[in-house]
């Protein structure tokens, strides 16, 4: 009891101290920050534990974090959940770190460490307690250090190391001795003379005596309350009963004035103390016990209604993750599906665009076909027709007109028959070469035989036969050309193919046949080239 | 002369000249299909009878129709049956004049090619007679694309020739410069028939001319 009380003070001042160092907080954290301070109401704590926990979440800077996280390990600490108060103070230490050092930053150490100090000794770990107290010495000022100095006093006799406490005690009453702060000074001395109650009686009493005297010159209530319950205590170790039920029935009066329930108990618990009836003994013993008993259940309460808002916040969190997973997924898969009609889209074009264009080929070599069939056929029979209607027209003769319709009509279905890209290419296209070959035609080839045709597509071969074709039916039909070269030849990966005759050339008209060869060497991704003049030849050059 | 034949031709008027003409020749026996599926199962079966063909006269191309056929051409008619049956005698006859394609069936054994021409039926003719007496026959037309070489592939030498020869050096000066750059063949009359051969196939009547006309065609 003593020592809560203490802290509790201590708590105060250091939380004031901190409070001011916030410059504008609004409303709401005001709100907050008081309840913190002085409610103990656990519903009163939650709420401010959701307010501050929201905003460390939140929070942009670091020390605003920290500010925060100072609150949540407060709240934790009231609420009986120790160890969590211990990892939020450890958490803001570890933040606090990454800050540049400033006026602030130290603050807010000292402030943690103190924290962890009293979690400490709370929890009985009075080594990490003093440690972490005497880690908060250094940059602390000096009233400060008195208190802490205090605190270390109170810890070293709490380890019954009675040497240590005085020298903490008396450091602080120095300190406070120096800056002349009356209250820490009378803290001080009635925790020396406490000390001293079984050792030195009459220091004891004289420390204590002072610190009193200190307390009712300063009207300090809490002080007084601390200084009649010790003095109390010290008379009745004197066995001097009187004395000691006058100091703690003072106590009393205080503890009325406070109007709070827990001086009240204490004090009057002194005062019941002092009886000698062993109903009175026992009860008192008992009833220790299950007041022990019953803050333990209440703290494992608290601790347990953390924890269970502890689950929900996580699974509240871990919904909120799920849907931003979710949403994350549904973005994707959105994406997928657009990419996919996308994808769709242009193989859907590309395939309408290709049967148009084959459709248009067809088209175009179909018209070709009837083009020729009328020109070259109809009417060669149209005029034997006529021939034959005039009856002196001889059988042999007809025979011959006959014999050239066949071959004419022969070598149309031959252009236009498909071909075996199978066999050996370059006697394809020497068997196709010899059909022009005339007694006034010749054809000369060169490197063909060089050209390895393996790795060359299909496709390719069927373009290249098809063009190569289509020139040699122009030269036959319109170049009156003696002479052809063709000359082939393999310049890396393409295939570099001229064409050249010395036939009277032409005017660079395009004709139908040499304006589909452009057509079918673009569909093979090739380029074809025509130059002549009149009189000049013809010369083309094919790379594919 | 043959006692028992078939005939796979798909065009009825065709079909009847050969039939005609196998009626002249006296062979008792003349069986006509269309379909080179059916040539194929009617030889078959008369070779499991014991009664073999003795010559299969058969078209190239055939038309297709609704029936889907194993043997679709008589390219594939040849090849299966010269490969199971190699003593029976085929006559090709079909418009094809392509040199490959008549060198390929060729190879594949059979006795003789006749071209559908306007001689086609004498010509056939006389190539069942010369095939009767275990000799093979090719339609004339179809001899001289055979034996001609398709087109005339010029070299490297012969580019080195005309060169010279542009230059002004007589065939006797060329001849020398090839020995001593130690390129063969290097002898006068190689170098002669050589350009003799240019002048062939280049369609020229002499020397300028080839120079002239290997210039226009951008040769040398």
């Amino acid at each position: 009891m003593r020592y809560s009380l203490l802290i509790s003070l201590l708590l105060l001042f250091f939380s004031n101290n901190f409070n001011a160092q916030n410059t504008t907080p609004s409303d709401s954290l005001n709100n907050y920050v008081s309840k913190v301070n002085n409610s103990a109401k656990p519903q009163e704590l939650l709420e401010a534990f959701r307010y501050f926990n929201a905003k460390a979440k939140n929070d942009q800077s670091e020390l605003s974090e920290v500010y925060h996280l100072i609150y949540i390990a407060r709240i934790q600490q009231k609420l009986g959940v120790l160890q969590e108060s211990e990892a939020t103070a450890t958490k803001a230490l570890q933040v606090l770190e990454k800050t540049a050092s400033s006026s602030t930053k130290k603050a807010y150490q000292n402030t943690l460490y103190n924290h962890l100090g009293k979690l400490y000794k709370e929890t009985g770990k009075l080594k990490q307690a003093s440690y972490f107290y005497k880690k908060a010495v250094p940059n602390a000022s000096a009233k400060q250090k008195a208190i802490l100095y205090n605190n270390l006093g109170n810890i070293a006799r709490d380890q019954q190391n009675d040497s240590t406490a005085v020298d903490y005690y008396t450091q602080a009453i120095a300190l406070s001795e120096q800056t002349e702060n009356l209250e820490n000074l009378a803290r001080a001395r009635d925790n020396l003379g406490y000390l001293f109650r079984v050792s030195q009686p009459q220091r004891a009493l004289n420390e204590m005596r002072s610190a009193l005297a200190l307390r009712e010159k300063l009207q300090l209530k809490e002080g007084l309350f601390t200084s009649y319950i010790h003095l109390g205590e010290y008379y009745q170790l004197q066995q001097q009963q009187q004395l000691a039920k006058a100091y703690f029935i003072k106590a009393q009066d205080i503890a009325e004035q406070f109007k709070n329930l827990k001086y009240k108990e204490s004090a009057l618990k002194k005062l019941v103390s002092l009886t000698e009836m062993p109903l009175v003994k026992n009860y008192l013993r008992v009833k220790d016990s299950l007041d022990r008993l019953n803050k333990k259940a209440e703290s494992n309460y608290l601790a347990i209604q953390f924890q269970l808002q502890k689950t929900e916040r996580e699974a509240a969190l871990l919904q909120v993750e799920k849907e931003k997973e979710r949403q994350k997924t549904f973005l994707f898969q959105l994406i997928g599906i657009l990419v996919f009609i996308l994808a769709l889209a242009i193989f859907a074009y590309l395939k309408i665009k290709h049967r148009k264009e084959k459709i248009e080929e067809v088209f175009s070599t179909e018209s070709r076909i009837a083009k020729k069939i009328h020109d070259e056929v109809a009417n060669d029979i149209y005029y034997l027709m006529a021939k034959l209607q005039n009856s002196t027209y001889q059988k042999e003769d007809t025979l011959d007109r006959l014999e050239d319709i066949y071959h004419t009509s022969r070598n149309i279905s031959r252009e236009n028959k498909s071909f075996p890209t199978q066999e050996n290419f370059t006697e394809v296209l020497q068997e196709m070469l010899s059909h022009y070959q005339t007694q006034t035609i010749k054809i000369i080839t060169k490197n063909l035989s060089a050209i390895d045709w393996k790795h060359t597509s299909a496709l390719k071969k069927a373009t290249l036969y098809r063009i190569i074709q289509e020139l040699f039916t122009n030269m036959k039909k319109h170049s009156e050309a003696s002479l052809v070269l063709l000359d082939f030849q393999q310049k890396g990966k393409k295939l570099v193919i001229n064409y050249t005759d010395n036939g009277k050339g032409s005017e660079l008209k395009k004709k139908n046949g040499l304006v589909n060869t452009e057509s079918r060497i673009r569909a093979i991704k090739g380029s074809i080239t025509f130059e002549t003049e009149i009189n000049k030849g013809f010369k083309v050059q094919i790379i594919c | 002369m043959y006692d028992k034949i078939i005939i796979a031709e798909d065009l009825g008027s065709i079909n009847e000249g050969i039939l005609q003409l196998a009626k002249k020749l006296q062979i008792e026996e003349i069986d006509q299909v269309q379909y080179c599926e059916e040539a194929y199962l009617k030889i078959k079966k008369a070779f499991q009878e014991q009664q073999p063909y003795q010559l299969l006269i058969t078209d190239l191309s055939f038309k297709t129709d609704y029936r889907p056929q194993q043997i679709n051409s008589g390219k594939e008619l040849i090849t299966k049956l010269k490969e199971e049956h190699p003593e029976l005698k085929i006559i090709a006859y079909s418009i094809e004049d392509r040199k490959a394609k008549i060198e390929q069936l060729l190879k594949k054994g059979i006795e003789a090619y006749v071209c559908k021409d306007r001689n086609g039926l004498v010509e056939l003719e006389e190539a069942i007679t010369q095939t009767a007496n275990n000799r093979t026959y090719l339609s004339p037309q179809i001899q001289k694309i055979i034996a001609t070489k398709a087109d005339f592939e010029i070299e490297e030498y012969d580019i080195y020739l005309l060169n010279n020869l542009a230059e002004g050096l007589s065939q006797d000066a060329i001849s020398k410069q090839l020995k001593a750059k130690n390129i063969s063949p290097n002898s006068l009359s190689s170098v002669e028939k050589r350009v003799s051969k240019l002048k062939i196939h280049l369609g020229a009547k002499n020397t300028y001319q080839l120079i002239a006309l290997s210039k226009d065609i951008g040769l040398i």
